[in-house]
């Protein structure tokens, strides 16, 4: 997770603008802009002190990393175009649902 | 329970012309997203014209209540006034379930919503798709388990977007061979 976007999530659920978190934050409403596109990394120190000034506390978690849906994520991005990544999503859906009815039906 | 084809919800929709913007699981699907969803959720424009184009469009749908007390979808009658009133609607379609929210969690509607979506063509229609940001706050915001699960790929899509943008290189595992302690 790249920090930037973490605190354009806290801003955005805050519902603030840009400035008015520059203004919180005693900065510039561009060094904020910069941040959130990941022009600039800030530390984990800044990250945290934004986000409370958004009003969030940030609670940090380790989990073992596993990046089997990040797998099917990538091939899904192979797939083509959105409409036939919908299409696949669908027919997963609609295949696991078939499963099911045969299993209650067993 | 009819098959789910989201595509088709969605070219009902855009016929009737109703203005919404595409969130959760199947507007996640659209840009990678792995995890499967049975249904479609919009956030609609907010204004009269728009229900009464919504409203028209759940018509043809033939759009019910669904809901976990009821044993079979209920029928309902609406309009533009009814449906205004209702803040989430959570509908079965002859093409699959439709829920429709005004304001998303940890998203203030469809002018927030609308400010970052993507424009995208599916099955020969356009469509105003919420950007991954924007599905990740909603997400996080709600903070069910289904939503938590799908989480940590929303993310790293995110940042694989983040990382095409600014040519960051990836801040993944690096794995070593030798145990430092």
């Amino acid at each position: 997770m790249i920090g930037g976007e973490l605190v354009r999530e806290a801003r955005r659920r805050a519902g603030l603008t840009q400035g008015e978190l520059a203004e919180r934050a005693e900065t510039t409403q561009s060094a904020i802009a910069r941040l959130e596109s990941g022009r600039t990394s800030p530390s984990f120190e800044q990250v945290e002190r934004l986000i409370k000034l958004c009003g969030f506390s940030m609670i940090v978690e380790l989990a073992t990393y596993d990046d089997s849906d990040l797998v099917q994520a990538k091939a899904n991005l192979h797939r083509g175009d959105p409409a036939a990544r919908l299409e696949h999503m669908a027919n997963v859906t609609n295949k696991w649902r078939a499963l099911q009815r045969e299993v209650r039906g067993a | 329970m009819p098959d789910f084809d989201p595509a088709k919800i969605m070219a009902v929709l855009a016929k009737h012309k109703v203005q919404c913007v595409y969130i959760g699981g199947s507007a996640a699907a659209l840009q990678g997203s792995p995890i499967p969803t049975e249904d479609v959720d919009i956030v609609p424009a907010a204004d009269k014209d728009n229900w009464v184009r919504l409203s028209a469009a759940l018509k043809e749908l033939d759009a019910k209540v669904r809901a976990v007390e009821l044993d079979e979808p209920l029928p309902f009658d609406h309009d533009a006034d009814s449906l205004a009133l209702s803040r989430i609607w959570n509908l079965t379609t002859r093409f699959g379930d439709l829920d429709i929210t005004q304001v998303p969690a940890g998203t203030q509607g469809y002018d927030d919503l609308k400010r970052d979506a993507l424009d995208m063509e599916v099955a020969g229609v356009r469509i105003c798709v919420a950007s991954l940001a924007d599905i990740v706050r909603s997400k996080e915001a709600a903070g069910r388990d289904k939503d938590r699960r799908a989480l940590p790929v929303l993310r790293e899509l995110l940042a694989m977007q983040l990382r095409e943008k600014t040519g960051r290189p990836p801040a993944g595992p690096r794995p070593s061979r030798k145990k430092s302690d």
